[in-house]
């Protein structure tokens, strides 16, 4: 019961993270995984579960409110259950990824559910808004954190709670060696579902070359995933320093400087900041999306500076339309530049950048943000964590709780300082660029990753007569040493674009490719014919 | 001119389209499609560099029906009755996908789904459009598409 409690906290906090500060980014399965092993006492379950789950999570990210698979609740019923499970490691693994990997994707129909909520009190806000009520709108976005959180805690919660009496030992209890082996090698092959989504999402096409840096850099010079991260970082910033030499783009001039006298105090801007820090899209809904977290954030900046209570109204009401962005590169960029606009006595425009800026950004935020940055992060975390290690999930946590702070503190106060010159230096491409780096690179790891994440080998053999001085001689030979031979690593290569194929060219929903690889690994290693790797030579 | 991919979405250009729409078409360049916005410097220099790379133009009705419009191209149209201009201009596209259409300040909107807000007046142009060429709503590609006027009718718009 206690433990029970102690996840679904725990849950809750990884979905208020997720929606609010991005502190460790709590709702990536390899962190809400690693952290529930904790809580139930098993560590080490926690982190192969959740470093799985992360894995066949990768390219998996949600747009503009599109539903995808809850693996944070996955990760944490995966463990918890597991953790119940009877047998050893290899059997609570399998138990968890059985139980893990449904759960998320059948958790996701109550993802609307809570959104639904969150859009019926927005209009509540609206109502708040017009009174010029701030205290009621803060409320409001407070509160639409329960739905979001009510739909993944009380599934935990009751999860846990099924997990923590002596049933599921019973029913695991009689699990067959088989399925063990089936499920371990289904568990491996799973990162190529996350690969293939991501090389999906990314052009493919135009710079499939580099996947080959990485690959060779992996599979013949033995780099570590570290030394291939770098490799890539050099490679990228050789893209971008070449691409400068490109002519420039025409930057539209920035309108008339007028002399502002400053109105606001430094600490009405980091009371903003902070607002939209720790609460940005707490209350997004399908409607007006982060439209309320981003008037929440700004009504310190209004009050102060419309003292006629009409103003401050209109103030609210302009900055609770529709409002979608990346909260991470791209969201603090306009709130810092509304904030001087409307500072600067120029409301309208205060309104116009902001619809104007939101797409491009958030296109180019997803791209670094999601796509690339978090994905080789979480990746190298997550293949650390599979061999046990705890660095795994610490590296991660650390690789987004620092820069992602920092970058968004920086955002704020720039976009303040230039105020209407922001415009033209987005234009001048520098965060073009950036992306463009970021697909480099991830090209680069991803080339690496391939093949040092995604486990399989064959242990079939075949029978080879030869003739040995004159006498036939039977020999049985390993047809992965002749697969060796012809390019290393070629089935997690086979794999890896087989899975491609299915999502890119026969675009099958990604939940049946997931189907389709768990079926056929637990059939394949059940049969015993591949492995994660190699049995040990007897 | 037949093949052109048209969505309406009032975001423009994001992940949903760049990563989502443009690889599922095969679609080479964007073309966003709309008055205002083709006259809005900003706008100009800011789309393409959201489009991950793809070619892409930003120009009004008028100018667009001058290029050619064929199957590699993704129009984004801005509302309905961008989209129905592009079409009583000559443009046969297979299909018009209503994407995102955001609520806008000062209107009296309802939500025909979830991203999708409708005014009386845009019933009308969605109205007119359909009866020109099928008129969908897929949000992403693994969605199903559904008949967009049948939910005009749900809402009594």
């Amino acid at each position: 019961m206690l433990v029970a409690l102690a996840l679904t906290v725990w849950a809750i906090y990884c979905t208020y993270d997720g929606l609010g500060p991005f502190l460790v980014y709590a709702q990536r399965p390899l962190i809400a995984g690693s952290v529930a092993g904790l809580i139930t006492g098993n560590p080490l379950l926690g982190l192969l579960i959740g470093a799985t789950l992360e894995l066949a999570a990768l390219g998996v990210y949600t747009y503009g409110g599109a539903t995808i698979p809850d693996y944070q609740t996955g990760a944490i019923v995966g463990t918890a259950l597991a953790a119940g499970a009877a047998g050893g490691t290899s059997a609570q693994v399998a138990v968890g990824i059985g139980v893990g990997l449904p759960a998320a994707i059948l958790l996701s129909a109550l993802d609307p559910v809570g959104k639904m909520v969150t859009t019926a009190l927005v209009h509540r806000a609206d109502a708040y808004a017009a009174d010029g009520n701030a205290r009621g709108l803060a409320r409001i976005h407070w509160i639409s954190l329960v739905p979001w959180v009510a739909v993944r805690a009380i599934p935990t919660f009751l999860a846990a709670l099924a997990a923590s009496g002596g049933l599921v030992k019973d029913i695991t209890a009689s699990i067959p060696a088989g399925f063990v082996q089936g499920m371990t090698l289904a568990g491996s092959l799973l990162p190529a579902v996350g690969f293939a989504l991501l090389l999906g999402m990314m052009e493919l096409s135009r710079y499939w070359y580099l996947l080959l840096i990485g690959f060779v850099g992996f599979a013949y010079l033995k780099l570590p995933v570290l030394g291939i991260a770098l490799v890539g970082v050099a490679v990228a910033m050789l893209f971008v320093t070449l691409k400068r030499d490109e002519p420039a783009i025409a930057v539209p001039e920035p309108a008339e400087e007028t002399a502002i006298d400053p109105r606001l105090t430094k600490q009405d801007l980091r009371r903003v900041f902070r607002r939209y820090f720790w609460s940005s899209q707490i209350s997004w809904n399908y409607e007006r999306m982060q439209a309320l977290g981003f008037a929440y954030s700004m009504e310190p900046v209004l009050r102060r500076l419309y003292p006629e209570k009409a103003d401050y109204v209109a103030g609210l009401q302009r900055h609770l339309q529709f409002f979608n962005t990346s909260v991470l590169i791209g969201g603090p960029l306009i709130l810092g530049s509304s904030v001087a606009l409307e500072e600067a006595g120029t409301p309208k425009s205060a309104a116009s950048t902001k619809v104007a800026l939101m797409g491009p950004l958030a296109g180019i935020g997803d791209t670094v943000v999601f796509a690339l940055y978090n994905s080789i992060v979480f990746t190298m975390g997550a293949s650390w964590a599979l061999q046990g290690n705890w660095l795994g999930p610490a590296f991660a946590a650390v690789m987004v709780l620092v820069p992602y702070a920092l970058v968004r503190r920086w955002q704020f106060g720039f976009a303040y300082r230039e105020g209407k010159r922001l415009a033209g230096h987005l234009a001048a491409g520098a965060l073009a660029r950036v992306a463009q780096g970021a697909t480099v690179l991830g090209f680069v790891v991803l080339g690496g990753f391939i093949p040092s994440i995604v486990k399989v080998v064959t242990t079939l053999t075949y029978r080879q007569t030869t003739t040995v001085q004159g006498q036939p001689v039977t020999q049985s030979v390993a047809i992965q040493d002749r697969l060796d031979e012809l390019l290393p690593f070629l089935l997690p290569v086979l794999v890896t674009a087989g899975v491609y194929l299915l999502t890119a060219k026969a675009r099958l929903r990604p939940v049946w490719v997931i189907g389709i690889v768990v079926v056929a690994g637990v059939v394949l290693g059940w049969l015993g014919w591949f492995a994660p790797s190699a049995p040990a030579k007897s | 001119m037949a093949g052109a991919h048209v969505r309406i979405d009032n975001r423009l250009i994001h992940g949903q389209v760049t990563v989502a729409w443009t690889r599922r078409l095969g679609v080479r360049r964007l073309l966003v499609c709309n008055d205002d916005v083709a006259a809005d410097e900003l706008q100009q220099v800011l789309l393409p560099q959201a489009a991950r790379g793809l070619p892409t133009a930003v120009l009004s009705v008028a100018a667009a029906l001058t290029v050619p419009l064929d199957g590699d191209v993704m129009i984004i149209a801005k509302d309905p009755g961008d989209a129905f201009r592009l079409v009583e201009g000559g443009l046969r596209p297979e299909v018009v996908n209503v994407g995102n259409v955001a609520p806008r300040p000062g209107t009296a909107y309802t939500m025909v789904t979830r991203s999708i807000a409708v005014t009386a007046d845009e019933a009308g142009a969605y109205r007119k459009l359909a009866a020109g060429v099928p008129l969908v709503t897929q949000l992403m590609p693994q969605d199903k598409p559904a008949d967009f006027v049948p939910l005009l009718d749900r809402k009594g718009l």
